[in-house]
């Protein structure tokens, strides 16, 4: 889904006016995951064709696998903007919006594609696991 | 004259910077030959030869069926093992690295391998 321009060229523009800046345009800097992908790059996983292992050798290690392996997570995260500050002595901050993406692929008892479906957003909460000593 | 605005040099460089993230890619057949993955052969290399050169996976699927590796360079360019770290945000376990390189291993019942891919980011 696309941001509407309107609004964003605005938040730019009154940021701009109080001496910080908030730029609500992606900058194409990866936050976290290995990468981004693309509805065209998994476009050769079809569903009721394509099997784990090939799901598994088109888009490397997955970051989470669920239900014993029925469930396969892909997640990154981009930079959807930043939100800017300058400070004294020629310093400033500068704090990225982050845009969590993930691509879940859900597989059948015979190993094949069932379902695929890319999300936007937080992931559920999960408990975080104990510090290693 | 006035004084040049201090986020003129960060607009400039939003500006500059690409606008899509690294992208996930297979490598191709000359990046997957790379020194310490030159022995991977197809139908000769075995689950036994892969543990003992690459040492523990950092994920098993379909039992022992499926291993996966996860390699990134280091400032000085030597390869090494990479692992993931808690990802407050993302609330999970992630890779934090942007260059990560994913090898992905399938064995066959008798431990041979049958298919390899490196994924890299573009």
């Amino acid at each position: 889904m696309r941001r509407p321009l309107g609004p964003c060229l605005g938040a730019l523009v009154l940021s701009l006016q109080t001496g910080c800046l908030i730029w609500p345009f992606p900058t194409g800097d990866l936050l976290a995951g290995r990468g981004r992908i693309t509805p065209q790059y998994i476009s050769t996983l079809q569903a009721g064709v394509a099997t784990r292992e090939d799901v598994l050798l088109r888009l490397g290690e997955p970051d989470e696998v669920l239900e014993g392996g029925r469930v396969l997570v892909y997640r990154w995260t981009e930079a959807r903007g930043f939100f800017a500050a300058a400070g004294g002595y020629g310093g400033g901050v500068a704090v990225p919006f982050p845009g969590h993406r993930a691509l879940r692929l859900e597989f059948g008892p015979d190993a094949r594609l069932v379902r695929l479906a890319f999300e936007r957003g937080k992931p559920p909460a999960r408990p975080v696991p104990a510090e290693e000593p | 004259m006035g004084q040049p605005h201090p986020l003129g040099p960060l607009l400039g460089l939003a500006l500059l910077a690409g606008c899509t993230p690294p992208l996930l890619r297979e490598s191709t057949p000359a990046e997957a030959q790379v020194e310490w993955l030159a022995f991977l052969s197809d139908g000769k290399t075995t689950r036994e030869d892969v543990l003992l050169r690459l040492g523990t996976p950092s994920a098993r699927l379909e039992g022992e069926r499926i291993l996966t590796y996860a390699f990134s360079r280091n400032a000085a360019g030597a390869w090494g093992r990479a692992g993931r770290s808690w990802g407050r945000a993302q609330k999970a376990p992630i890779f934090t690295d942007p260059h990560i390189h994913s090898l992905v291993l399938v064995f066959a019942a008798d431990g041979r391998l049958v298919r390899h891919s490196l994924v890299v980011p573009e």
